[in-house]
């Protein structure tokens, strides 16, 4: 990979439609949900190849600092976010400037790791609010009750049309949406429809 | 229309009571005339308010109706909602709530509600009995011209046409305890469940909690019972984890007590606020189901019992005691339990003038009765209405004493009154305890069916059980909302105190499915309301063998209107065991199906509708082609770019087929570039890669060198072909798989299967990367040019000797971008597909259009890629079409027989061997500028005797090839080799079209593939 800095910069497939500010319903305690791009993160798919789980789950811990989750999960640990995706397969996020995928290479692959760049194939949206929950059960049957969905835990599942991630972050009523490059302008528009009789921010 | 000012006085409202605020009065118009009313009216309280009787016309002999109920069983007051594209057909007047502005319209009546042609038929009825139109019209010519006057004549209410302007919306919802009907069986069961921690949902379908005890005078802890109704729901509305949804019906259950609910937001409001939805379909999964929908009251079944002013005895103390509205001024209670008496009292305490109240049962016995007597009413046991009188209100009716026996004793008497106030017993609401099969178990002192042996995890309790005294519900609700809350793991399943009840011990009832009529008199006793089903109609059932209830629904239209016959089922069935001899559990019930009130489709649908219908996908280069002068055109779920129109143009035939051959000739002469993104492209890692390859492709790839690119082919496990594609090598353990478009998501699954189920011994991961990467591909001869411009100094060479036909680099970057080339082409031209991650597509693609803007280069889209494939014979979806084999296709060079691999054990199967199997061959016009469309039959001879043996048929089509000047098309001829350079028929029986066509090579440009490699 060429050095970053001479790289340009990169875009999102929201840009056309993403207008900062409130919109919606907004009442006078605020809107209830306020989404926020997460742009500028490097997503990297691994996969511990039969039998090599334990070793790159070491590998991942000595070198990232970051424990690979078990089903239904993530950690954070040091600069990395690592979510389950599937049996003995997690994705792993970093800020760009981290070089995550080389890192990741070097420590995962002699354990057995496939590493697989998938940073730009899919548009994370952070919502948090008190609304949030309702806005997301307009479009899962995903139980996001804090008894039924803790803090850390992943699901990948339905969100309207849409086949996405959700990773519950820490705090009250904040999510991560994660959802394939191609279909983020149409879970956009319907999180925003589901999202405007609370009123909704943009930041 | 001006509301309130010019509405005539409320003539029978009650100076005091109620829910009603009579701070707040509302105007409404019905058929044009404007009324007013009060804040917390529905529809029908507020028309009898205004002392309204008529409100529609009966379905089929269109006899004036009135209001029956105060609830959503109502079979006669249907009307239009709302005008334009709001208008609403059949919305029952007594779900209606009160807002500014309400109009409705009264339905199935022509010219007005007060005359009605068709009020004929009534006229008729002897002739138009169940059945008639069947026996009348079926079977001789013309029945599709009478039946559509019938159905005209037969009418429901007219929907609109216009697109709907409101909004729908899905919601979905998990807890622990989910309570249906928000009564005090509810109400008891919510508190219980939701004070112990639980996750509760509560449905009630009005627009407030209480039930039936916003409809009567009752007591608890010494209180009005509704004080307690108050300060349970405000305790509910404290506890964090309960969510209480009013104008919310539960109107199914479904697999896992998964419980449909639709929540209607705003429809009781003139319009929607902006951003909310009208109307909220819920799906709830609970862990328990507690059903306290209630129960129905059913009319006794009486000679003019459909006229208006006979109503329903719960419906009249709605009115009285909810709306403070007086149904009438004068009153025939007539009962066979004892709510005639509670009926009779309120009344009196409002004021009614209650002429008398008619016992059908002649015990003479009961603390109710002792009331009403107390009380100074007349009481008459053993009596009943025999007939009832006035056409458009009710004017009086015979009262006959009754012998027991089916008919009655002496003379009847006439007794003046405009309100019959009437009840035969409470059919329990266990349609939620049958959706999910459970049992219906037939009660003679409840007289109506019970829920029996139930799906685990459901509870049907209270009024819905059969159990109607107030302290029953309450206990049921304390003690079934802390048991469903205990199985949950929440308290101890101890049942809370209930509030003291004041209530009158009640006498048993005595069912009376029909009553005689007056002597002398022909009369017309309606079981169904809604579907105008007489006594008289069961007893031709039966008389002519339809004995089974599920026969006599279908041939008697009983219970099959909007209603699902609330009001009318039991009747129905009674009198047909009755008919039959047999009891009723024999006789048995028809089947409760979801919903079970009526669910606008609107609901059902949510927001998929419109351009929801279906998500759209956009490649990472859609803003770029937004903004160039792009056509998009749907591929499966993408987006791509169809063509560009040059700036400024407008997007007609003429400018769409400059557009296209420009696209096309300057591709083929100079350079273009396309939009690929939408491409499937799979990672494929692993010590195995290159075996697993091999064998899912029916062409070698285990020595596929590093830094080359192949095309293959993937078979079926049938043989057919499948889908192709090339695969590079990245490295010794890294492949990168390409799928067609639509084929993409099929392939990797595929790909799944076979690692997970078949080999799970091969040692490979399979990921999609589609989205990970921007596709482009750059064509024409001056495609290498162009290459080497963009790409930057020392990073990669793309010289022919470097980068060859078919080779890989992904050394090189553009503007910094780390981009793969790959030197393969579907337009036949020198070509190479460049993929640049996604996010930094738009920067690779617009140094490329930089690049290559000194050799002219141009954007193309779909139309003219696929004439330059037909124009170089490649095989894409028309072609893969789940029935060709590689040998069809002229690819049979790429199934070997050296290796194994998917699909090759079919290969040499007879039907896969046969001569006769159509061939690709190209096809063009003899007449050098006919079109052959795709989709054309091909025949040796268009006028021979059908049938006329079909040789093949047309699979692409290219109106116009710019690159050899005339159309060309594809297509899959019998013994197709063979007939090259002999001439077809190409006809198109659909719009009369018959071309002659010759038989070609697939291959119209550059046969030798030379621009390929230069």
């Amino acid at each position: 990979m060429a050095e970053t800095a001479t790289l340009p910069a990169r875009r999102s497939p929201l840009d056309g439609v993403w207008t900062p500010g409130d919109h919606g319903a907004v009442g006078p305690g605020g809107p209830g949900v306020t989404m926020t791009r997460r742009l500028g993160l490097s997503a990297v798919q691994l996969d511990a190849r039969a039998g090599t789980a334990d070793a790159v789950r070491h590998a991942i811990a000595a070198a990232l600092g970051v424990a690979l989750p078990a089903a239904g999960h993530a950690t954070s640990g040091g600069d990395v976010r690592a979510l389950w995706l599937g049996p003995d397969r997690w994705l792993l996020m970093a800020a760009d400037g981290f070089g995550l995928e080389p890192k990741l290479r070097d420590a995962a692959g002699p354990a057995g790791g496939i590493v697989v760049d998938q940073g730009h194939g899919r548009a994370i949206l952070r919502l948090e609010g008190p609304a949030v929950r309702d806005v997301l059960a307009k479009g899962t049957g995903v139980d996001l009750h804090p008894r039924a969905f803790a803090e850390h835990a992943v699901a990948q599942t339905g969100l309207f049309h849409l086949t996405a991630t959700l990773d519950r972050r820490r705090g009250t009523g904040r999510f991560d949406v994660h959802v394939m490059r191609g279909f983020a302008v149409s879970l956009f528009e319907s999180l925003c429809e589901a999202a405007a009789e609370y009123g909704y921010r943009l930041v | 229309m001006i509301f309130g000012r010019h509405a005539p006085e409320q003539t029978h409202r009650l100076a005091a009571g109620g829910e009603i605020d009579r701070l707040r009065p509302i105007g409404l118009s019905f058929d044009g005339r404007s009324f007013g009313g009060y804040a917390g009216d529905t529809l029908a309280s507020a028309l009898l308010a205004n002392g309204v009787k008529v409100v529609g016309r009966s379905f089929k002999y269109h006899r004036p109706r009135g209001i029956l109920s105060a609830g959503p069983e109502e079979p006669n007051a249907l009307v239009e909602l709302r005008s334009g594209a709001r208008r609403e057909p059949n919305t029952r007047a007594t779900m209606v709530e009160l807002f500014h502005g309400l109009s409705a319209t009264s339905q199935n009546r022509w010219p007005c509600l007060a005359f009605d042609a068709m009020e004929m038929n009534d006229l008729m009825s002897r002739f138009l009995v169940a059945g008639f139109y069947y026996k009348t019209f079926m079977g001789f010519p013309g029945w599709h011209f009478w039946e559509k006057r019938i159905r005209a004549a037969a009418g429901m209410g007219r929907g609109t046409v216009e697109p709907d302007p409101d909004n729908y919306e899905t919601m979905n919802a998990h807890c622990d305890v989910l309570v249906v009907g928000g009564g005090p069986s509810g109400l008891a069961a919510a508190l219980a469940a939701g004070r112990t921690g639980a996750r509760v949902v509560l449905l009630d379908e009005t627009d407030g909690l209480g039930g039936r005890l916003r409809s009567e005078r009752e007591a608890l802890d010494g209180a009005p019972a509704m004080r307690w109704v108050e300060s349970a729901s405000a305790e509910l509305a404290d506890l964090p984890d309960v969510r209480v949804l009013t104008r919310t019906t539960g109107f199914g259950i479904y697999d896992g007590n998964v419980v449909g609910a639709v929540e209607r937001v705003a429809d009781h409001l003139p319009v929607p606020p902006a951003h909310v939805a009208r109307q909220r379909l819920w799906h709830i999964r609970p862990r328990r189901v507690i059903v306290a929908a209630g129960a129905i009251e059913r009319p006794l079944v009486f000679g003019g019992n459909d006229r208006p002013g006979v109503m329903l005895a719960g419906a009249v103390r709605s009115y009285l005691n909810r709306f403070a509205v007086r149904p009438g001024s004068s009153a025939v209670v007539v009962a066979n339990n004892d709510d005639g008496y509670r009926t009779a009292l309120d009344l009196a305490a409002a004021g009614v003038d209650v002429a008398q109240i008619l016992d059908t049962r002649g015990g003479g016995r009961g603390a109710w009765r002792d009331r009403a007597l107390a009380a100074g009413l007349e009481v008459a046991d053993g009596h009943a209405v025999t007939n009832a009188y006035g056409r458009m209100g009710l004017v009086g009716c015979d009262v006959g004493r009754l012998d027991g026996r089916g008919g009655t004793v002496g003379d009847s008497r006439f007794v003046a009154c405009d309100l019959i106030a009437t009840s035969g017993g409470w059919t329990p609401s266990i349609h939620l305890h049958s959706h999910a099969g459970g049992k219906a178990e037939w009660s003679d002192a409840v007289a109506a069916f019970l829920p029996a042996d139930g799906r685990p995890g459901i509870a049907t309790i209270g009024a819905a059980a059969g159990r109607f005294a107030l302290s029953d519900c309450l206990a049921d609700g304390f003690r079934t909302g802390a048991k469903a809350a205990q199985a949950c793991g929440f308290g101890s399943g101890t049942a809370p105190d209930a509030p003291a009840t004041e209530e009158t011990a009640t006498a048993p009832l005595q069912a009376i499915w029909s009553v005689p009529g007056t002597p002398g008199r022909k009369v017309r006793r309606f079981v169904d309301h809604q579907d105008d089903v007489t006594v008289e109609d069961i007893a031709l059932a039966h008389r002519e063998g339809f004995v089974s209830v599920e026969h006599l629904k279908r041939y008697t239209t009983l219970g099959m209107g909007t209603d699902q016959g609330k009001t009318s089922n039991v009747a129905g069935h009674a009198l047909m065991a009755e008919a039959r001899g047999q009891p009723v559990p024999v006789v048995g019930t028809t089947t409760f199906r979801p919903p079970f009130t009526p669910v606008a489709m609107g609901a059902l649908a949510g927001r998929a509708a419109g351009r929801h219908l279906a998500p759209i996908r956009r490649t990472a280069l859609h803003d770029w082609h937004a903004t160039n002068g792009v056509v998009f055109v749907e591929a499966g779920p993408w987006l791509r770019p169809q063509y560009y129109l040059q700036p400024g143009e407008a997007n007609a035939k003429e400018a769409m087929d400059r557009a296209i051959t420009g696209e096309v000739v300057n591709t083929r002469t100079r350079v273009g570039i396309s939009d690929v993104s939408s491409l499937g492209k799979i990672d494929v890692q692993g010590p195995d890669a290159a075996e697993f390859l091999n064998r899912v492709y029916s062409n070698g790839f285990a020595r596929l060198p590093v830094g080359k690119a192949r095309y293959g082919l993937m078979l079926r496990e049938d043989g057919i072909v499948d889908d192709d594609g090339t695969t590079s090598r990245l490295s010794e353990h890294h492949f990168l798989t390409t799928t067609t478009t639509v084929h993409a998501a099929k392939v990797l699954a595929d790909l799944e299967w076979y690692l997970q189920v078949v080999w799970p011994e091969l040692d490979v991961r399979v990921s999609s990367v589609t989205e990970q990467w921007a596709g482009m591909a750059l064509a024409g001869p001056r495609a290498r040019d162009v290459l080497a411009a963009a790409v930057d100094p020392g990073t990669a060479d793309v010289s022919n000797a470097a980068l060859p036909f078919l080779g890989v680099t992904t050394t090189a970057t553009i503007r910094g971008v780390p981009v793969r080339i790959f030197r393969i082409s579907f337009s036949g031209e020198l070509g190479y597909e460049v993929n640049a991650p996604a996010d930094w597509g738009i920067e690779v693609w617009e140094a490329l259009m930089a690049a290559g803007e000194p050799h002219g280069i141009r954007p193309y889209g779909l139309e003219a890629m696929g004439i330059m494939r037909i124009e170089k014979g490649h095989v894409a979806g028309p072609e893969l079409d789940g029935r060709t084999t590689a040998d069809d296709l002229g690819l049979g060079r790429m199934t070997g027989r050296s290796k194994w691999y998917v699909g090759r054990g079919m290969l040499d199967k007879p039907a896969f061997t046969d001569p006769d199997r159509p061939s690709l061959v190209g096809l063009v016009p003899v007449d050098g500028q006919t079109r052959i469309r795709a989709g054309s039959i091909l025949v040796d001879d268009p006028d021979a005797a059908t049938p006329i043996p079909k040789l093949g048929h047309v699979t692409s089509s290219a109106y116009l090839s710019p690159t050899v000047g005339h159309p060309i098309s594809l297509g899959l001829l019998a013994r197709g080799r063979e007939r090259i350079g002999q001439e077809v028929w190409a006809v198109y029986p659909m719009r009369a079209i018959r071309v002659r066509a010759r038989v070609t090579e697939t291959c119209f440009v550059d046969p030798k593939g030379e621009k390929l490699h230069g």
